[in-house]
């Protein structure tokens, strides 16, 4: 327990003295690590401490939020009555009951905590990515793989008389590789994340990881530019859910639906894609990147179906969302730490497995774009205009992949860009990322098996 | 905890690191901010943060480890400098490395006149801000009927003071306020939705004014509403001033001296050599008042100095911090980047870019047809850091013979940022907005790629 439940309970009176209707105080004590090689050698060692609270307050639909490092009962209570003053002249409404804990088991497994595994072992994976890689392409100029911790411990008290705790541990292996010839540099980069602790490693194929980032990279120095114009993209699995991301995770989140800044606003029930499509953004999944037991609010978290064959069924909805819409919470409710207010978030998104085979979709296209990987992506969901990078792609022609490309920007907007997925493969697979929006910056995962999309716009070289 | 205890610990811990051969820094950044925003006439979120981080680095044997903590006590300062301590002896002990050059972390004694405080102006009432918000989403609804809502009437406020200490006598401090307003109407015409913010950076509260924010954010939107597909192929383009800044920020981090190291730098071996139009000139300038990137010295506590990166289309200098600039021999440009959770990076503060002399509409003449390019998006997915090749999807307006003919927008526009440097023809003679990490103008080019 970060803070005892008594002074919880007081610094939740004081901040529903001047009538809030709903008040949480969320705290967070959390220990980080990055190490790091630079050619070949270890390079960097950094640990960190965040520890602090934030304060949230509902006024009907208006938002509160003042966060604090002084979690002493002096310091919580100051800032509680700092976030009540933000609003004089109103009346209380509510006294802040009595906490009931709420324990549960963890369906999350986790090793040695970050502080107590021996350094030296972390640094060993690290050299073996380096090795791996320049063993494998005589191109390679500089290998960087880092090794990212976290352990954190989180608080919820809320004036419903929820107190509750949850630990997470994440850790996440990333490699970048830079390869060079005859003055042309390129890179590739890709990284492995879980929400557990690093023992997991030991699983992990660093010899394959390594080796696909320096045939990339090297692949790259030589692949012409990607060509433009709009065209049928076989778009691969894992990381390729990214488009999914994009194209529409963000416009299903309350955070913009409730503003009426979503296309997707008035959509519920109504066919947006294919009868191929289901789509599912689920935190219960165990020890997978994106997942949680308890959302960043202390609901237990859940498995959303968010588009059924075509059909959307649910939005992804939070506190405020829930208030705003009359929408049922989803347990989405996310932050990156204790400075930032919660907001509806994704957590494992992914397009369902189908039924199509990778190989038909790829004969099926007589000249388009095969992105066997992709970069990040960005969208406005108040416009639906989304993009996403494709960093190695390869031309198909005559149903037939060809010669590598590369440096294409892909673009669309959502709804458009899911009426036009039109097979979906049997091959589902999960990759890591992180996420900002409003909340900041999370973990999650994209996913989804390969899919046709019958035309996109490639913004390669003209 | 206040700044004379952290002080006196301080002294204690760089006692303890002499003792152990090694040096020791400590960052402590602090401060509070404040951000409003509006929705349905109503203030919708109200978010005040308050926050102090102390980060030590220790350099041990040419090596430097780092650890933070956000608890200030004397317990917890001590035995976060253990953990920095232990972090470089790690680093140290785990190779026999090649004789490395020896460097030091700067003492307090050698620079000039520094900038202790900024014009910071009156502040505004807190009362005057929550109207600021309101009146940005009133007045953007009133001014267009196509404005449906506005998802975004936003005002924040920061407040910052960063402390520097260090072993070798370093002890400097410095504070910082800054002022922000945006506001991005969604403009509807039948099934095209627009949407394109209006952002205004200040250190004065009273340059934020809500009209021509507001105004400036529903011309954005509107004026793209109705915009057709361009015909892919290769353009001239006027890149516009607003746009640019961001476009540019792009450039930055090749341009640090840790990077050109790392090998990861594409203007490696460029120095000397034309790089850009001859008429071109870019200087890196944290001591100019306009910009975003404000300081009077780098994060090693070294006095700040305007550096010349490009004269006359010529690469003359990297950016360097102690390290690098003791490693590679190569000038002290005082450009020591991080924050108090981070490890030591170089970087650019404000880079400053040499004025045109040309009107932007006599810019638009210069090509039968020019794309005036008025945003661009993805600038984290559609760049690579590596290679300078960018592929960026955007929004803008056909012109043809200095003729504004149509909105155009599903483009992407695509190249290389370093062949794009040798390919500008014409810079405007209007700069874009102040408190940005870039400072130019409408810029031209003479040919890009736009599927």
């Amino acid at each position: 327990m970060i803070v005892r439940e008594e002074v919880l309970r007081k610094a939740l009176d004081a901040a529903l003295s001047t009538g809030a209707d709903f008040a949480d105080i969320f705290l967070e004590d959390t220990y980080s690590s990055s190490l790091g090689l630079l050619n070949g050698k270890p390079h960097q060692a950094i640990v960190g401490q965040l520890y602090g609270a934030g304060i949230r307050l509902f006024f009907g639909h208006e938002i509160v939020y003042v966060t604090t490092n002084d979690l002493a009962e002096e310091g919580l209570i100051r800032a509680a009555v700092k976030a009540a003053q933000s609003r004089l002249g109103k009346q209380r409404i509510l006294s802040a009951p009595l906490l009931q804990v709420v324990s549960f088991d963890s369906i999350h497994e986790y090793g040695e905590k970050p502080w107590q595994m021996d350094r030296e072992r972390k640094f060993n994976w690290l050299r073996s990515l380096d090795q791996y890689a320049r063993a494998k392409q005589s191109q390679v100029t500089q290998v960087q793989p880092t090794l990212i911790e976290k352990f954190q411990k989180i608080q919820v008290a809320n004036s419903n008389g929820l107190l509750i705790s949850d630990e997470r541990a994440y850790v996440r292996m990333g490699i970048e590789v830079i390869a060079e010839n005859q003055g042309v540099k390129e890179s590739s980069h890709d990284n492995f994340g879980r929400m557990g602790t690093a023992e997991c490693l030991d699983q992990v194929d660093l010899k394959k990881l390594a080796e696909e980032n320096a045939d990339r990279a090297v692949l790259l120095i030589t692949a012409k530019y990607a060509p433009a114009g709009a065209m049928p993209v076989v778009i691969d699995n894992a990381f390729g859910g990214v488009i999914f991301h994009e194209a529409c995770g963000h416009g299903l989140e309350t955070t913009s639906v409730a503003k009426k800044a979503s296309i997707f606003t008035d959509k519920l029930g109504q066919k947006i894609a294919n009868d191929c499509v289901t789509a599912i953004d689920d935190g219960t999944i165990q020890n997978e990147w994106g997942s949680l037991q308890i959302d960043d609010e202390g609901r237990a978290t859940q498995k959303t179906i968010l588009i059924e064959n075509g059909i959307l069924k649910s939005f992804l909805v939070d506190e405020m969302g829930s208030r705003q819409t009359g929408y049922q919470v989803t347990g989405s409710g996310r932050r990156q730490s204790y400075k930032h207010a919660p907001a509806s978030r994704m957590r494992n998104t992914y397009i369902a497995a189908g039924k199509d085979s990778f190989e038909e979709m790829i004969r099926d296209v007589d000249y388009g774009l095969y992105a066997k990987k992709m970069g990040g992506g960005s969208v406005s969901p108040g416009t639906g205009e989304f993009n996403f990078a494709a960093t190695e792609a390869y031309i198909i022609r005559g149903g037939r992949i060809e010669e590598a490309v590369k440096g294409a920007t892909l673009i669309g907007t959502g709804i458009d860009a899911l009426g036009k997925i039109i097979k979906v493969s049997s091959d589902l697979k999960i990759a890591t990322g992180m996420c900002g929006s409003v909340s900041g910056s999370i973990p999650v995962t994209v996913g989804q098996p390969q899919i046709l999309v019958s035309s996109i716009l490639v913004g390669g070289r003209a | 905890m206040n700044v004379d205890s952290i002080k006196k610990i301080f002294h204690e811990i760089s006692k303890k690191a002499k003792s152990e051969n090694a040096q020791v820094e400590l960052l402590i950044d602090s401060g509070e901010s404040l951000s409003l925003s509006a929705q349905k006439a109503q203030i919708e979120k109200f978010d005040q943060k308050t926050f102090r981080t102390a980060g030590f680095r220790v350099l041990y044997s040419g090596q430097q480890g780092y650890a933070s903590t956000e608890k200030l006590s004397d317990e917890a300062l001590t035995l976060t400098f253990a953990e920095a301590l232990q972090n470089a002896k790690d680093l140290s002990s785990t190779e026999k490395r090649s004789q490395e050059v020896d460097w030091s972390f700067p003492s307090g004694q050698s620079e000039t006149k520094i900038i202790n405080e900024l014009d910071f102006g009156e502040q505004g009432t807190l009362a005057e801000k929550m109207q600021l918000v309101l009146d940005l989403e009133k007045i953007s609804q009133a001014l267009d009927s196509r404005i449906s809502i506005v998802p975004y009437s936003v005002f924040s406020e920061g407040s910052f003071l960063r402390t520097i200490l260090n072993s070798q006598g370093m002890e400097r401090s410095y504070q910082e306020r800054h002022f922000m307003s945006y506001s991005a109407p969604l403009a509807k015409d039948g099934t095209q939705s627009k949407m394109l913010g209006e952002m205004r950076v200040s250190r004065r509260f009273k340059d934020l004014k809500a009209n021509e924010i507001a105004q400036c954010s529903v011309n954005k939107a509107t004026s793209l509403l109705g915009a057709t597909k361009l015909e892919s192929g290769n353009y001239p383009v006027l890149i516009d001033r607003n746009v640019a800044q961001d476009f540019f920020e792009l450039l930055k981090p090749a341009f640090s001296a840790k990077r050109i190291f790392e090998k990861k730098s594409f203007l490696t071996g460029k120095l000397d050599q034309r790089i850009a139009a001859d008429f071109l000139s870019i200087c890196d300038d944290p001591l100019d008042l306009r910009g975003g990137g404000v300081r009077p010295f780098d994060s090693e506590g070294t006095a700040s100095q305007k550096v010349l990166l490009i004269e006359n289309g010529i690469l003359k200098r990297f950016l360097t911090n102690t390290e690098f600039a003791a490693k590679m021999n190569l000038p002290l440009t005082a450009h020591a980047s991080r924050s108090p959770t981070s490890e030591m990076q170089v970087a650019g503060t404000t880079f400053v870019f040499s004025s045109g002399k040309e009107s932007f509409e006599s810019l638009l003449q210069k090509y039968p047809r020019i794309i005036h390019v008025v945003d661009l998006s993805a600038f984290h997915s559609g760049f690579n850091g590596t290679t300078g090749d960018f592929s960026l999807p955007g929004q803008g307006f056909l012109f043809e013979n200095g003729v504004k003919i149509k909105p155009v927008d599903q483009f992407v526009m695509s190249g290389n940022i370093f062949e794009l440097l040798q390919k500008i023809v014409g810079l405007s003679n209007r700069q874009g907005p102040s408190g940005r990490g870039v400072i130019c103008s409408d810029v031209l080019v003479s040919t890009l790629s736009f599927a």
